[in-house]
């Protein structure tokens, strides 16, 4: 059952546990050593039982990492444009809001990315995710012209196109 | 000293954006809109804050810490945001007067790109 690439996978693991272990003890004592040993080995062994998602394997490439760092940098100048969008209708006096409910359909396959779209979508200008069963997408928008940006928002486009080069 | 001016400038920008989010809970109309208050403004002002507080400390056990803090504030903040607004959309909470529905999932828009697949 433990193939070589299982082996190398582990050893992997180990070293990233090992190295966040380093980071965040900033000692070379032998005791934060021998417990940043044992709990790493512990959290590997235990982990390689665990499968996800129906066993699938997580691949990534280094085209996808550079489209979902791109992705992530446009998320948070969105974040920002939201929080200023959000901090000029909460401080006006007329409390300007328009709210409703949008329902649309999201073209994205994989339960990793709805999720992460979902998310993002929380977090940017003036829309929630309210509920997503498959492909319905349920959004709260906070004025008229942010629940139509939902419905053709370009960072949809974007996680197609690292949804398309993982399969 | 422009590292402290800096420092300076980010955390008061984040007390800002926290204090919007406390108001704009107080002055929102309904349960949704509260959210979004809440979900935006309370991420980036904890962003900023965090920010400058690794400006000021400059060490990299602390900031490797507090960039931590700064994933975990990303990642926690939308879902218990989304979570919040299913439970109150599940319960059927009002929403305010004057809403608007736009429902897109059986618009004309959609089936027309069917159509085009189809022939």
């Amino acid at each position: 059952m433990a193939g070589r690439k299982d082996i190398r996978g582990a050893i992997l693991i180990f070293a990233l546990l090992m190295g966040f272990w380093l980071l965040l003890s900033a000692t070379l004592h032998w005791q934060h050593l021998l417990v940043g040993t044992v709990l790493s080995l512990g959290i590997t062994f235990t982990w390689s039982r665990i499968k996800i998602g129906g066993g699938r394997r997580t691949s990534f490439s280094l085209k996808q990492t550079g489209l979902m760092l791109y992705y992530l940098l446009c998320l948070i100048w969105e974040v920002l444009k939201a929080n200023i969008m959000v901090a000029l209708i909460v401080l006006n006096p007329r409390l300007p809001v328009s709210p409703g409910i949008v329902i649309t359909r999201t073209a994205l396959k994989r339960d990793l990315m709805r999720a992460l779209y979902a998310n993002s979508i929380t977090l940017t200008p003036g829309t929630i995710t309210v509920d997503l069963e498959d492909d319905r997408l349920v959004v709260h928008a906070i004025t008229v012209p942010a629940g139509h940006g939902v419905l053709d928002w370009y960072l949809s486009d974007q996680a197609k196109k690292i949804e398309g080069e993982g399969s | 000293m422009i590292k402290h001016l800096a420092a300076m400038i980010l955390m008061g920008s984040g007390f800002f954006f926290l204090a919007v989010s406390a108001i704009g809970l107080i002055r929102m109309p309904d349960v949704y809109n509260r959210m979004h208050a809440l979900g935006k403004c309370d991420t980036l002002g904890n962003w900023l804050l965090i920010l400058g507080l690794i400006l000021v400390i400059g060490d990299l056990t602390s900031a490797a810490k507090m960039a931590l803090i700064i994933i975990l504030v990303a990642l926690i903040n939308p879902v218990m945001t989304h979570l919040l607004a299913k439970t109150s959309y599940g319960l059927g909470m009002d929403l305010v007067e004057g809403s608007y529905l736009l429902d897109d999932y059986t618009s004309p828009k959609v089936n027309e790109e069917r159509g085009e697949q189809k022939g």
